[in-house]
């Protein structure tokens, strides 16, 4: 362990091994250790491959989604999005080839093609994606040549996914092994040209409680179209039509950019990365589109837009700021890029970040989030839950934003939550998000249940253990 | 009643494959929580990390208590 440290809170891992993956901002110079595997034992925070690959292509809504494995990789995956759709729910449900025993001594094949054809034959789906598990991958069952063969008797897509999970215990292979899936569905068949039009493509947008149809309307008052998102209220037709767009617009980097990548060699089409958490971020994203179809007409309509929302937000957001600034907070991720806006987006309410830390940011999203931090904030990759009790309490945080497994971990220790993550139900993007936002924020870092909390009870200290 | 059944029964008699819309969960999550009520006891899941990660969500939403279970 470093023994040079000379800060006061000097940020130290609980197990040594893990050092390398903390770092305090504006000290270290070495580079953070990350976008790797988990250290074994250390109760990481992260999730499974075949977890990656669910949540990107869940939203794909009139797509049957089979599990080939145990019941309990589909039941802990079973609608983990807050996706909304417009038109059919039938990704909504959840479809598993339920292994047993058996078929883990005997081979799987012939009930997976079972199972796929009795999806097929009652709901009729436009495609099928087959998703692999540590199970059907262990016994070595060829999913594969199992889908071809069920596509070939049906004449409808099913597409393998192969996220075995014991490939990685990291959820980005498992984004990628989603996007090959995806890839593999929007390639034209062979001859078919597909038409280029002006409109854009979302991807790594999955309309989390109908945050894409907020972009949408924005997008409409700019005079631009959507194409299609990837993959938050798609449809299997619709992301076929994905090669004619001619912009990509990459919000969620972690799962997007190798296909955004691809799209580019393959079909031409440039992309961008934008987001819209918080009103800064999604002004200036909104510009840089505008920027992109350089027409004065759309710029000029961008402004409009920004001005009127900016206006109308404005004094809600003074409100919160004024309740806010100073305010200690602490963010744990699942991807860097969000992260990061949610960095410029709480620095926009006046509140302090001191700690910061994602679950699968790799070195140079790592490196462009330690250039923004403030010195001496702690930087953590693939935290375990005792060092962030461990940080949250020396840090004297006021409040979290993450996912669900934090939320009772902060609560706890008598520190305000925000969740943030990917099954959440209140939009929190664009301009109106911005706001609800901010007032999450508030009342539960100014709730009055804190200062019940903080008085110390009779016969201790509040934060023992 | 057996004639009923019959008469239901699909043409080809076929038993059901798939498994739609789960109401059980796995085998190691009824051993996890039991393990977990032991005090200072720590489960260990000799698994893939997405296992343990899930049933320590499972069991968070269930309990609404922190919970840490190893993989």
């Amino acid at each position: 362990m470093e023994e040079s440290c000379t800060l006061v809170n000097a940020a130290t891992a609980c197990i040594a091994e893990r050092q390398d993956s903390i770092q305090t901002a504006g000290t270290g110079r070495t580079r953070i250790h990350c976008a790797d595997d988990s250290l074994a034992g250390s109760v990481s925070q992260r999730a499974c491959v075949f977890c990656g690959a669910r949540v990107v292509l869940n939203p794909v809504t009139d797509a049957a989604h089979l599990v080939h494995g145990p019941i309990g990789c589909a039941t802990y995956t079973m609608d983990i999005r807050g996706s909304l759709s417009s038109s059919s729910e039938l990704f909504r449900t959840s479809f598993s080839t339920d292994m047993k025993e058996r078929d883990v001594i005997f081979g799987g094949e012939k009930k997976l093609a079972a199972c796929i054809d009795e999806v097929v034959e009652k709901y009729h789906p436009p495609a099928v994606f087959v998703y692999a598990t540590c199970v059907s991958g262990m016994i070595g069952d060829d999913i594969v040549a199992v889908c071809k063969a069920a596509s070939a008797r049906h004449h409808t897509e099913v597409i393998p996914v192969e996220s075995s999970g014991f490939i990685s215990g990291n959820k980005v292979v498992g984004y990628r092994a989603a996007a090959e899936a995806l890839l593999k569905l929007i390639r034209p068949k062979d001859g078919e040209i597909v038409e280029k039009t002006r409109k854009v493509n979302f991807l790594g947008e999955y309309n989390l409680a109908g945050e894409m149809w907020l972009a949408r309307r924005y997008l409409a008052e700019m005079g631009i179209e959507i194409n299609v998102a990837f993959t938050g209220d798609s449809t299997v037709a619709a992301l076929k039509k994905a090669p004619s767009a001619c912009l990509n617009l990459v919000q969620c980097t972690g799962s997007m950019h190798w296909v955004a990548q691809n799209l580019e060699r393959t079909f031409k089409i440039p992309y961008m990365d934008v987001n819209f958490f918080g009103p800064e971020n999604t002004a200036e994203s909104l510009r840089r589109i505008a920027a992109f179809y350089n027409d004065p007409a759309i710029t000029e309509r961008t402004e409009a837009l920004i001005a009127r929302e900016m206006h109308r937000i404005r004094p809600a957001i003074e409100k919160y700021r004024g309740k806010l600034r100073g305010k200690r907070a602490a963010i744990y991720l699942g991807g860097a890029y969000k992260a990061i806006a949610i960095i410029r987006q709480l620095r926009g309410l006046g509140m302090e970040i001191v700690l910061s830390g994602t679950q699968t940011g790799n070195a140079d999203e790592y490196e462009s989030m330690s250039r923004i931090l403030s010195e001496g904030t702690i930087i953590i990759d693939d935290a375990n839950p005792a060092e962030l009790e461990k940080f949250l309490i020396a840090k004297n945080v006021d409040v979290m934003i993450g996912g669900v497994k934090e939320r009772f971990l902060a609560y706890k220790l008598g520190i305000g939550f925000v969740d943030h993550n990917h099954d959440r139900k209140d939009g929190l993007a664009g301009f109106d998000g911005a706001v609800r936002f901010a007032r999450e924020v508030y009342v539960t870092t100014c709730s009055p249940v804190w200062n019940c909390l903080r008085t110390p009870l009779s016969g201790g200290e509040i934060h023992a253990r | 009643m057996p004639g009923e059944a019959a008469v239901q029964a699909p043409a080809r008699c076929r038993v059901k494959e798939v498994n739609e819309n789960q109401c059980n969960m796995c085998m190691p999550i009824g051993g996890v929580v039991a393990f977990k009520g032991i005090e200072n006891a720590m489960v260990l899941v000799h698994g893939s990390q997405g296992c343990s990660t899930y049933m320590r969500l499972a069991n968070v939403e269930h309990f609404n208590e922190p919970v840490d279970i190893a993989s």
